[in-house]
């Protein structure tokens, strides 16, 4: 026997870190506490008409300074809204003083915009990130709450100019008792739904168009506000228009994604220039030699890459690295090896935001012979951009996005390591590698945006196979119509609360591709699953050691969970094979893991 | 019998507060499993507690009442869909291990939500069996049969490791 409760108390306390994050200010504030001393203090409801009076009187500061009607300058120069209020400073001061990934020292706070829905106060504050950023932060207090912020890259509005520019689109807040079944998803609508965003000195007022009509709100200190009250399942802002003294002026923009599926733009890719020297291959020297560029791993706070022991045994060395100073996110880049004491093996990115992170590991050096700048994309939210991060070869020198209308943009790059924020309402876009020569060496493929154009259809997916296989895994996979009129698969898989996920696929009603569809979990194959063609009457898995099993295909798909014995390289998955109604093979597919 | 509202003072509360902190924030943690989320779920707490401070009956301590509030507010944000964290099976990354190296996280995810609250306001929080009943809104005799079938689980857990 061991003495459980004290091994448990120092086990548990090591698992969840001892936080001292306390600000009181902020529970004073959230509460209405500071509002209902003043309202005490002067027995009116004075404090509730001074938003109004704000929104009625505020000004903006950059447009007496820089006098631009056609452009952003009231924003990129100057300071529109009026001081955001002593407390809400120091609060800001103080989160961001507390964060490890904050906005620059001395960043300012401006109020721009306030107004009331629902029994709940919204807030719009604005701020410019160093010399990088414009940043719009939502504040809803009272019977919703919630704060949110998102940022648009300066070059990018000095680059379209005006006249309007969505920043936050379709912001949920609270919840509401509108419920629907997309798939496997119970989608719950919001209480509010918040759109916001900056305009140019001559706007007099913003036009919006959702699912419950056109709505008109007025322009205040550079910035508009529109907050759909109860909004329905899926609504989202269509259209949006720019209302000046010459009349409505159409603003490029695409709706934000609804689930899987959704809004994105029907812009041709932009055409890939030539590359003008071929790049075979490459490496990160200052990686490999150990340099000591960027910041430490533990810079990083404990946690902050979930599921992902990236400061584990198996990394030879790493550092975060800063591409953008004025920006608060960062690029955790690791050489790791396969095994304690291995050789480099492993490429690990990781972009990391006061959110969290995200990022995965490739092949080292070998990435590099498929691309000299392996990316990842990241975004769909309630933000107007998408951002791609990544990493370089020591080939690049310079990095530039080539938007869907043709503009072209630098992106933030050092130490190898790039991060760029991409919008919307311009994609698809490309990145454009150049040599320090200034020759092309690498053009990528389109990035689109994360809506495609099929996902699930309002309708709960039913369930067509369930399977278990070895150590009590198990598996399930589901059906549901997409927006498209095809079909959605869906395969949850189990193995234990550290491996266990959904795949989700979309297909629309006429069969493309091969006859044969399938995909694989874990390495070897946990979990066989996929689709097949009408034609194929079964499915035939090779194992490593030349076995084989067979499987009969339910409405066109399949799914397989391994026994114990095929949970090893030398008898693992390798291969499908999709038979016809005689016996012949239809389709082969390699199962095997990509070198 | 009628029960007299007593309220409860903004000075109590942020007392309260700023002495029972980490306490708090642990435990919101480990019911969101997110530090930030339980950091949020605290503050949310208090803010409820501030506004509804006249709520408090008196008839308990001030902090069993606190506890309830957050316990209900961890458990809400933890409900709510989260940005969905980044979960590359990565072979070279994670190893398919987890960093603790006991898989204690594991067992605990495992066992039944009112077996771990009730962990966790024990060990995170240090409050007593009543206590824990309170928040939880439980007797006190289910506190100890929910203890002792945690307990009973990840010993087992605990000696296998062991061995």
């Amino acid at each position: 026997m061991i003495d459980v409760e004290d091994r448990l108390r120092s086990e548990l306390h090591r698992l969840v870190p001892a936080d001292s994050r306390r600000d009181w200010a902020q529970v004073v504030e959230g509460a209405g506490l500071a509002r209902e001393r003043m309202r005490r203090r002067w027995a009116t409801g004075a404090a509730m008409v001074a938003g109004a009076v704000v929104l009625g009187i505020a000004t903006p500061l950059g447009a007496a300074l820089v006098g631009s009607f056609d452009d952003f300058s009231a924003w990129l120069t100057g300071q529109p809204g009026t001081p955001a209020s002593e407390s809400e400073q120091q609060a800001f001061d103080a989160a961001n003083a507390r964060s490890w990934l904050g906005f620059p020292k001395g960043t300012q706070l401006r109020h721009l915009i306030s107004t009331e829905a629902d029994d709940t106060t919204i807030e719009l504050l604005g701020f410019r990130s160093g010399s990088s950023a414009l940043c719009l932060r939502l504040k809803v207090t009272g019977k919703s709450r919630w704060s949110a912020q998102e940022c648009a890259p300066l070059a990018e509005l000095r680059r379209e100019g005006g006249p309007a520019r969505p920043v936050i689109v379709d912001q949920p807040v609270g919840k509401s008792d509108k419920v629907a079944w997309y798939g496997i998803n119970r989608v719950r609508a919001s209480n509010l739904q918040i759109t916001a965003g900056i305009v140019t000195d001559d706007v007099r007022s913003v036009v919006l168009e959702d699912d419950a009509g056109r709505h008109e709100v007025d322009t205040s200190a550079n910035a508009f506000l529109y907050v759909a009250d109860q909004p329905e399942i899926g609504q989202r802002v269509k259209r949006i228009w720019a209302r000046t003294d010459t009349g409505l002026t159409s603003i490029p923009f695409v709706p934000t994604p609804f689930g899987f599926g959704g809004g994105s733009t029907a812009l041709p890719a932009p055409a890939a220039p030539a590359v003008e020297r071929e790049v075979k291959s490459g490496r990160i020297g200052w990686l490999e030699q150990r340099e000591t560029r960027g910041d430490p791993l533990d810079t990083l706070p404990k946690g902050v890459l979930p599921g992902a022991n990236i400061t584990g045994r198996n990394v030879l060395y790493g550092r975060v690295l800063t591409p953008d100073a004025d920006r608060p996110a960062r690029i955790a880049l690791t050489l790791n090896a396969h095994r304690p004491g291995g050789p480099a093996a492993g490429l690990c990115p990781w972009f990391v935001t006061r959110g969290g992170a995200g990022g995965s590991c490739m092949p080292y050096p070998g990435i590099f012979e498929r691309t000299p700048i392996p990316t990842t994309l990241f975004g769909g939210g309630a933000g107007a951009f998408v951002t791609v991060s990544g990493v370089a070869s020591d080939e690049v020198a310079r990095l530039e996005a080539l938007l869907a209308d043709g503009q072209r943009a630098e992106v933030p790059f050092k130490d190898n390591a790039f991060i760029v924020d991409l919008p919307r309402a311009n994609l698809p876009a490309r990145l454009i590698a150049y040599d320090t020569a200034g020759r092309v060496i690498h053009v990528s493929e389109p990035y689109r945006d994360f809506a495609s154009r099929s996902g699930p259809a309002l309708g709960r997916a039913t369930s067509l196979i369930r399977v278990s296989g070895a150590d009590g895994a198990s598996g399930e996979l589901l059906v549901s119509p997409s927006t498209d009129g095809g079909e959605c698969m869906y395969v949850k898989h189990f193995v234990d609360p550290q491996h266990t996920g959904v795949g989700i696929g979309c297909n629309g009603p006429r069969w493309t591709g091969s006859a044969l569809q399938l995909g694989t979990q874990f390495q070897p194959p946990r979990f066989v699953s996929g689709r097949v063609r009408s034609d194929v009457r079964t499915v035939r898995i090779r194992f490593a050691d030349g076995s084989a099993t067979t499987l009969t295909p339910t409405r066109g798909y399949i799914l397989w969970a391994s026994s114990e014995e095929h949970l090893d390289e030398t008898t693992g998955v390798v291969g499908a094979e999709g038979l016809g109604a005689n016996g012949s093979v239809v389709a082969r597919q390699s199962l095997k893991p990509p070198k | 019998m009628s029960v007299r509202r007593k309220g409860a003072t903004p000075s109590q509360l942020e007392t309260l507060y700023r002495d029972r902190f980490e306490h708090f924030a642990r435990v919101a943690s480990a019911i969101c499993r997110d530090v930030d989320l339980g950091r949020d779920a605290v503050q949310a707490a208090f803010m409820t507690a501030v506004r509804r401070r006249r709520d408090y009956r008196g008839s308990g301590p001030i902090e069993a009442w606190v506890w309830r509030i957050v316990v209900n507010e961890a458990r809400r944000l933890a409900r709510e869909p989260q940005a969905e964290a980044f979960d590359a099976e990565s072979e070279l990354a994670g190893n398919g291990h987890s960093e603790d190296p006991l898989d204690l996280r594991v067992w605990i995810a495992a066992l039944p939500e009112r077996q771990r609250e009730a962990l966790f306001l024990r060990y995170y929080a240090d409050l007593e069996y009543r206590a824990i009943a309170e928040v939880l809104g439980i007797e006190v005799g289910t506190v100890s049969a929910t203890l002792s079938a945690a307990h009973q689980t990840l010993r087992k857990r605990l000696e296998e490791v062991r061995r």
